[in-house]
């Protein structure tokens, strides 16, 4: 298999962006073997920016997401790259740091709220403690008067009443535990938000609900949100971005617009054809073959064994994620110029 | 036409409950019918709550309705002895949603496809078994080499659910009842695997029911839709009427939420009265009127004092909301008749 | 087009050779991964080889009494020296180990065996038959079992080692009953219950087929718990001087040395291998049950993300 190429990154670093991604490599230990889960992923995100990470299982948007955070599991290994946060490495932190930089620069929304709620704390008590666990000391908020000032003010921008604060996660339906989440993650004015497909528990109305009102506070407090999930309809409603991964690596990086209506990678228009939508009946077009193999990837192209374009040198050389227009980026040997 | 299964005013209640506080009316009086005539979709549509798995299991004969009869072929389930059971039990299966959970993990998948086959005493001979299975696993559109002989976690989740596909399709059923089937499996095989679905229609004559929260899947892939809130039918009709046009508020709601793959067609329509004044709950009580009223924002005083009928707005469809009274009030009954017979 | 798998194994047509060397393997994966466990079992092991093995080795007339001298100390003719009742103590060691070990099993596997058969029933039918048993099993975990066995003892004059093995396991029945009977009413809600009931398996076969072999776990950790149960239970009869009389048994052994004040006589050698036999054979029964606990509980099993 030929070696990549260094990723292009002129236009990249003259931009200001809030968050870099550079070359992120996790890979997690099975009893099979090392098993390589995020292969090189690079991008950015601009200040108060929505961008959403789309891909199916197997893709490694939410190894991803967490490793961001470094908030994997113990199998897992980051292997190398960089996550610039305004400059500072977040791998290169220590634990310590890390700790304090969670959920005051960086905050994750998880999918289910179960994942992040203490069943045996009452909600007021877990929002404080976010706030204890994670502030610098320049912090206003020191006094328990200015903590729960800040909680109250933040559960109302999220829609929810205050007795909230004296409840059990458990008397709380989904859609207000996922708010919760929500409050959980704005509190300390972070400047970058993960959200891990906040709301796949969710019905589709309580869906619409929790998400405009995460918009609206997320617009509010100009933070830049990371959106991983693979509802595309969700991203279509939400985010300006599209990111699209598949067999652990960015394939394609648009807006979101451009991303629906004139996808570039193989694997996005397969995609894209293959949504439902209220316009025609009983027409169904899915992607043939199965989601690669992370043991014992393919050469080449992770793609190219379901690709329609397939050419001889998918299954030789990696393609590499480049800018072919204007903040289009696809990584993919029908846009490189290079040989068939 | 006649009915080859249906729910006839069906009520489940669980729970008594000291002074009936732990009652939980699941599904309220629904009435459904399937066509024996001409193969057919139907989709039973709802959220959380909304009484469509419990309305599955009392279809497939999991659990017994508290009031209310499930026919099969004009017999009474209740009334049906250990053989016609077994009969029912073979001509009426299910998918379910979570195609890890269907496994046993101890055993390798072939067990799945193997009990029916044993149970039902389809076949006379291992080869002829060997046979039957591998036909209905290319049906399913997987290869037996792939799949026989692994257990559960060795394969992806789509090809588990296919692998379920395809022992729904072993006792050559009538009736197949799929349950969320592509709502825990990938977005680009979603699309193979309900066109699997809808070619057991096609090509077979196989009727499904198909229970889901997912709209817009119900609208490619179905002909009737039955819109099931708090266990009531809210709107039911041919999914032309009642997804492209819907009347019921809470339809209209359901519709306005899908989250469409379309960036220039954001969320718009419908709000929900309900968000803004969202407390800690416990589970529902019962009302004595319509049961969507607290959250309606066409809320009526008649829609507090009892639950609306179903008015039939059109030959397709029937909505149970005070709006539309001034169209014919028909039973539940019979308006399932006339769009199975219509389907 | 490949068959990509999530764990990348190859072709599906494994031959039987083939299977049983991933039999195998997995079984000696399994030790390496568990070195608790592993070293429980060699130490039980261990022990038991030196009872089979030292049989081969003694007289075993020389554990009848008035055999050999009297109170001799550790010497090249008796390693362990002899009791006060003329015993040759080595010899009673390796003959009262298997004992020990043949009652801890059998009451182990007699507890476990009813306890599994009313935890399923009871687990699987709920309502009034679990109402009965499981307040049956409630009572009986309240009542300290050694009182019954005292006074059952006291009735049953002639006991043999497989008697007593019986009414220890009889009276060990409801701890694994609860465990079983909890989980099963966990299992019986599965989603794989309900298919394997669409697919026409009667109750039987669901019990059998479908919820007992996701109990091994379970089972296993019971059994251990039931046989450790049972020697403590058999043990402190004997010591009590209850139990077998004719055959020697380590608790058997003890009863006399503290009926001939072993410990103040300075005859250690008297006291001193019965109990230290004991210490061997309850530490291997706790490594092999707690590293079972990994499995029986798996919420021991590691968190994800911190």
């Amino acid at each position: 298999m030929a070696s990549a190429p260094p990723q292009e990154q002129t236009s990249q670093t003259s931009r200001a962006c809030v968050l870099e991604v550079q070359d992120l490599r996790v890979s997690y230990q099975t009893s099979a073997g090392p098993v390589r889960a995020v292969n090189g992923v690079s991008f950015f995100l601009r200040p108060g920016e929505r961008l959403g990470l789309v891909g199916e299982s197997g893709s490694g948007k939410t190894t991803t997401a967490l490793g961001l955070m470094r908030l994997l599991q113990e199998s897992a290994v980051i292997e190398g790259g960089q996550v610039l946060l305004d400059g500072v490495d977040l791998l290169g932190l220590s634990d310590d740091d890390m700790r304090l930089a969670r959920f005051a620069t960086i905050s994750l929304i998880p999918q289910g709220a179960m994942n992040s709620l203490n069943p045996m704390m009452k909600i007021g008590e877990q929002l404080r403690d976010t706030i204890r666990a994670h502030r610098n000391g320049t912090a206003t908020t020191s006094t328990k008067r200015a903590i729960d000032a800040r909680i109250q003010e933040v559960l109302h921008s999220v829609e929810l009443n205050t007795a909230v604060m004296d409840s059990y996660p458990h008397e709380l339906s989904g859609g207000m535990k996922q708010r919760v989440c929500i409050a959980m993650a704005i509190l300390l004015n972070p400047k970058v938000i993960i959200a891990d497909e906040p709301t796949s528990a969710l019905d589709v109305v309580v869906q619409r609900q929790v998400m405009e009102t995460f918009r609206r506070v997320q617009e509010a407090l100009g933070a830049a949100v990371i959106l991983v999930g693979h509802d595309m309809g969700l991203m279509a409603q939400f985010v300006d971005r599209v990111g699209v991964m598949y067999g652990g690596k960015l394939v394609e990086v648009g807006p979101v617009r451009g991303i629906f209506k004139d996808p570039l990678h193989p694997y996005t228009q397969l995609l894209i054809k293959s949504l439902p939508n209220l316009q025609t009946k009983e027409d169904f077009r899915g992607i043939p073959g199965l989601t690669p193999s992370l043991l014992a990837p393919p050469p080449g192209c992770m793609f190219h064994p379901r690709c329609p374009h397939a050419m001889p040198r998918c299954s030789v050389d990696v393609p590499v994620l480049s800018e072919i227009e204007t903040d289009r980026w696809v990584a993919c040997h029908l846009y490189d110029g290079g040989r068939p | 036409m006649s009915a080859l299964l249906e729910a006839q005013d069906v009520t489940r209640v669980f729970g008594s409950g000291l002074l009936g506080a732990g009652r939980t009316v699941a599904v309220d009086g629904v009435s459904l019918v399937i066509s024996e005539d001409t193969p057919t979709i139907t989709t039973i549509a709802g959220e959380s709550g909304s009484g469509k798995t419990t309305l599955a299991r009392l279809l497939l004969g999991m659990i017994q309705p508290t009031s209310g009869e499930i026919l099969y072929r004009g017999q009474r389930m209740k009334a049906m002895d250990g053989r016609a059971r077994k009969e029912f039990r073979r001509q009426v299966q299910a998918i379910f949603q979570d195609p890890y959970e269907a496994y046993n993990p101890v055993y390798k998948v072939d067990q799945v496809l193997q009990t029916p086959v044993r149970k039902f005493g389809l076949v006379t001979s291992r080869d002829e078994a060997r046979q039957r299975i591998e036909e209905s696993l290319r049906l399913a559109g997987l290869r037996p080499e792939d799949t026989l002989g692994r257990y559960p976690h060795q394969l992806s989740g789509g090809q588990r659910q296919r692998i379920m596909v395809a022992r729904a399709l072993l006792l050559h059923p009538r009736v197949i009842l799929a349950d969320e089937p592509v709502s825990m499996v990938d977005a680009s095989l979603r699309a193979t695997i309900l066109e699997s679905l809808v070619r057991l229609k096609r090509e077979l004559g196989i009727s499904l029911i198909y229970i889901t929260h997912d709209l817009t899947t119900a609208y490619q892939v179905s002909q009737n839709i039955y819109v099931l809130y708090r266990g009531s039918v809210a709107e039911v009709g041919s999914v032309e009427r009642v997804i492209r046009e819907p009347k019921h508020p809470y339809t209209r709601l359901l519709v306005s939420s899908i989250p469409l793959p379309d960036p220039d067609v954001r969320w718009g329509g419908e709000g929900d009265t309900a968000a803004r004044a969202a407390t800690p709950n416990g589970p529902p009580r019962e009302t004595r009127g319509c049961k969507y009223a607290n959250r309606c924002p066409y809320v009526m005083p008649e829609c507090r004092q009892a639950p609306p009928p179903l008015y039939r707005t059109d030959d397709d469809r029937a909505v149970a909301c005070y709006l539309h009274k001034d169209s014919p009030p028909v039973s539940g009954r019979d308006i399932a008749e006339a769009l199975a017979h219509g389907g | 087009m490949s068959t990509a798998t999530l764990s990348g194994s190859g072709t599906s047509s494994l031959g039987a050779r083939a299977a049983q060397q991933g039999a195998l393997r997995r079984v000696l994966a399994f030790f390496r991964d568990n070195p608790m466990f592993t070293a429980g079992v060699l130490l039980l092991l261990a022990l038991y080889l030196f009872g089979i093995i030292g049989l081969q080795l003694i007289n075993q007339k020389g554990a009848d009494m008035g055999a050999v001298p009297l109170n001799q100390s550790p010497s090249a003719a008796h390693p362990l020296g002899t009791d006060g009742l003329g015993r040759d103590m080595f010899a009673v060691m390796v003959i009262g180990i298997p004992n020990t070990f043949k009652i801890g099993f059998l009451a182990g596997a007699v507890g476990v065996i009813i306890g599994t058969l009313v935890g399923l029933f009871a687990g699987y039918y709920r309502g009034l038959p679990d109402a009965v048993f499981s307040s049956f099993a409630d009572v009986m975990l309240v009542i300290p079992t050694l009182a019954i066995l005292i006074t059952v003892s006291a009735y049953v004059r002639v006991v043999t080692v497989e008697l007593m093995a019986i009414i220890v396991g009889l009276l060990a029945w409801p701890l694994p009953a609860r465990v079983i009977r909890s989980q099963t009413l966990s299992l019986r809600e599965r989603l794989f219950v309900q298919v394997a009931k669409l697919s026409g398996e009667n109750d039987f076969e669901i019990i059998t087929r479908q919820i007992l072999p996701n109990l091994t776990a379970y089972l296993a950790a019971s059994f251990v718990g039931a046989v450790s149960g049972g020697v403590l239970a058999s043990v402190g009869l004997e010591v009590l001087g209850l139990g077998p009389q004719n055959v020697p048994t380590i608790g058997r052994t003890l009863f006399y040395a503290f009926k001939y004040t072993a410990l103040l006589r300075g005859m250690w050698w008297w006291w001193a291998p019965p109990v230290v036999m004991l210490a061997i054979l309850f530490t291997g029964l706790f490594q092999i049950s707690i590293s079972l606990d990994k499995y029986a509980n798996p919420r021991l099993k590691g968190s994800s993300s911190g």
